[in-house]
């Protein structure tokens, strides 16, 4: 079943992460606790979002609202490319016809030639 | 590892600790492949730099490896599991599609506007162009309200079955959680605007309820298979027959082959789990394994002894020595 870990199990395992510093992320929502039966617990996505956060902390002496800006737009990123791929990969399974007027049209729209 | 990790991290082996700890971090800025996604040159010198850095960034450590007491490779940094992984995958609960209109349609929140958009018309059975809703109100102050987090636990049945399953918020409100069936260890059922309200006239929140699944007595789920191990008893496997065996929709009736080996399979098509938006099911695969009775009596003896003599075979012949 998934690993779901508590506040201290959190800090435990996150390198650099300190209770003053999980403190300010939750406040700029960087990580978002669950709430369960048995009190507020965090995900493996949430432990591997407090890594890169100290990460970008430690880096940049980001503060919290920046560093959450800076994941969102990660988040936006990765996002996007995983998208991009799916994309790319049912493209790749259209006719050679289909697949040259669409990278035609993406031309026209890009560089407008 | 096995390269040196002052070289790595370009310094002196003179260098101070802060000059390592600078030289590393400008490495980890340039080179981070959270930040750098698809760059694999970007990904193995961060990779090598922060192993670098595990090793020389304790002096005590450090002044060992440079004693020859340990060398490089005996610093392998546990493999680091990069938020990338998390983020790029389409259930991410901090990725929701940015406030009102776009992606706000069954099953495409978490895509980008674009993604959605197609995904909507395509799909979505001529909804037109855009949400609408998005652009109406744009000048006056309206914020989304905040998503909420809930993890819940259900047993193995309910997740291959579905069910409604009431959770209890904060406030003390009962809320019914509908599973749907198939749905998979760690996956999350999204209740829209039954998180926090609105501001100024914006939507409400989200509840993400991630669900976790109890393992099964008997029952192991790989994607939409079932997998279950059936004990025979030794009779049943020389001389083959009909047997009980559980399914998820109760008990059959399944036929041994006689000869059946322990770790043979045999594939229920159609028992498995129901495939997420379609209406096909898995299959149930039950593996063979032999069970000797409570105790061997003299007549089970006598006869193997007096049969090994006849017909005595090597199960093993296609080991290597």
């Amino acid at each position: 079943m998934t690993r779901l870990y508590s506040e201290e199990e959190v800090i435990a395992r996150v390198s650099s992460l300190t209770p003053g510093r999980l403190v300010a992320y939750r406040h700029a929502r960087i990580v978002v606790p669950m709430e369960a039966e048995r009190g507020e617990l965090y995900e493996g996505l949430d432990l591997a979002r407090l890594e890169l956060a100290c990460e970008l902390h430690d880096h940049y002496e980001a503060e919290a609202e920046a560093i959450g800006l800076m994941i969102s737009l990660i988040d936006q990123l990765h996002g996007v490319r995983a998208e991009l791929r799916e994309l790319t990969r049912a493209l790749e399974d259209q006719p050679e016809e289909v697949r040259g007027r669409i990278a035609e049209v993406i031309r026209q729209a890009r560089f407008g030639e | 590892m096995s390269e040196d990790p002052y070289s790595v991290l370009g310094v002196s082996k003179t260098a101070s600790q802060d000059e390592i700890k600078k030289a590393y971090r400008r490495i980890a800025k340039e080179c981070h492949p959270d930040l750098k996604p698809g760059d694999a040159a970007a990904e193995a010198r961060f990779k090598a730099a922060a192993s670098a850095y595990d090793l020389l960034k304790d002096p005590e450590t450090r002044a060992r490896f440079d004693r020859g007491e340990i060398d490089a490779s005996g610093q392998e940094r546990a493999q680091q599991q990069y938020y990338r992984q998390y983020s790029e995958a389409a259930g991410n609960p901090y990725r929701r599609a940015q406030a009102g209109g776009a992606g706000q349609e069954a099953g495409f929140e978490d895509m980008s506007d674009i993604f959605a958009e197609f995904m909507r018309r395509q799909g979505g059975g001529g909804q037109g162009f855009g949400g609408g809703q998005g652009t109406q109100r744009e000048y006056e102050f309206h914020a989304p309200g905040q998503d909420r987090r809930y993890a819940m636990e259900i047993s193995f049945l309910d997740a291959v079955f579905g069910a409604v399953k009431p959770i209890t918020m904060p406030s003390g409100d009962k809320l019914e959680v509908r599973i749907p069936a198939g749905i998979a260890d760690g996956q999350t059922v999204r209740l829209r605007g039954k998180g926090d309200p609105g501001f100024g006239g914006g939507a409400p929140g989200d509840a993400l309820v991630t669900i976790g699944v109890a393992p099964h007595a008997v029952f192991r789920r790989e994607g939409d298979d079932i997998h279950v191990r059936l004990p025979v008893s030794l009779d049943e496997a020389v001389l083959g027959g009909k047997v009980p065996a559980p399914t998820i929709d109760g008990r059959v009736s399944v036929t041994i082959p006689a000869g059946t080996s322990s770790g043979k399979t045999l594939r229920l098509k159609g028992k498995g789990v129901q495939r997420r938006g379609k209406g096909t099911r898995g299959d149930q695969l039950i593996e063979i394994a032999i069970v000797m009775p409570d105790t061997v009596d003299e007549e089970l003896r006598a006869f193997m002894e007096g049969w090994r003599k006849k017909n005595g075979y090597d199960p093993r012949k296609d080991m290597p020595a």
